[in-house]
């Protein structure tokens, strides 16, 4: 069965490159891991689990779960603030890649970390995408 | 699974995880609805009353900072936080509302001891 993208991979890219120029990046950032984790997100943001909005200067991104968790199908990520980077460095095991980003994005989205533990299938790729990103910022 | 009774493991207020301190009595008010009998001359009638839901005496382990944010983050009239505490067992309550008390920070212990009202009633998620 052919997967069935939303949203045209142009509208994609046209709103990852918003979300990135908003930190004062763009696709030709020297850092490779924030460029595979970027295309590993036009992919979500195609499907429909991830949404950008760009307004002004503030940025939104929110996740739409397939299979949710604890009775939440919609996670909303705030803005990016120094507050939540302190969170992982106080809560998260430094030496595992997985805890810092479930760390942040629980801050982020305002929901307990052990949400995060029990993503499933592409909801868990989405987030772990997410985190990459976030953390990378 | 059965129940195992014992200390908090911990509780999240906004996405943050706060260590909860053992041997203190955390008590959980969940019943959003009270039947009452108001008795009358003749037959007596059942009367409803709804009253707060809410997780009392919890005591969590902060640095001053985290304690500010706690207390900025229930400053924000209109903006409820999602508040949830785990068990000793991996079961989990889940509400959103706001800090109805919020104590004095102990610098000695590095504790504060909070008490969440739900706007409505807390989630309970087996372990």
């Amino acid at each position: 069965m052919a997967i069935e993208y939303k949203i045209s991979e142009e509208s994609a890219k046209a709103s990852i490159g918003a979300f990135l120029e908003s930190y004062d990046l763009s696709w030709e950032d020297s850092r490779l891991f924030l460029q595979i984790a970027c295309t590993d997100l036009i992919r979500f943001v195609r499907l429909g689990r991830v949404e950008i909005e760009v307004e002004n200067d503030t940025v939104k991104v929110s996740q739409n779960l397939r299979y949710p968790v604890f009775d939440v199908s919609r996670l909303e990520y705030g803005e990016l603030i120094g507050d939540h980077k302190r969170v992982v460095s106080k809560n998260a095991n430094p030496d595992s890649l997985t805890d810092r980003q479930f760390v942040l994005l629980a801050a982020m989205a305002k929901e307990d970390v052990k949400l995060f533990y029990k993503l499933r299938k592409s909801d868990l790729s989405a987030a772990e995408t997410l985190g990459t990103i976030f953390l990378s910022l | 699974m059965s129940h195992v009774a014992g200390s908090l493991r911990e509780a999240s207020l906004n996405g943050v995880t706060y260590r909860a301190i053992a041997d203190n009595a955390v008590t959980v008010q969940n019943i959003r609805e009270k039947r009452e009998r108001v008795l009358t001359r003749y037959s007596s009638f059942e009367k409803s009353i709804v009253q707060e839901c809410y997780i009392g005496n919890l005591k969590l382990e902060m640095d001053p900072t985290e304690y500010d944010n706690v207390k900025t983050m229930n400053a924000r009239i209109g903006e409820n936080i999602k508040m949830s505490i785990t068990l000793a067992d991996g079961a989990m309550y889940k509400g959103e509302g706001t800090l109805a008390e919020i104590s004095e920070y102990d610098l000695m212990e590095g504790t504060c001891t909070l008490k969440c009202s739900a706007v409505t009633d807390f989630a309970l998620f087996a372990a």
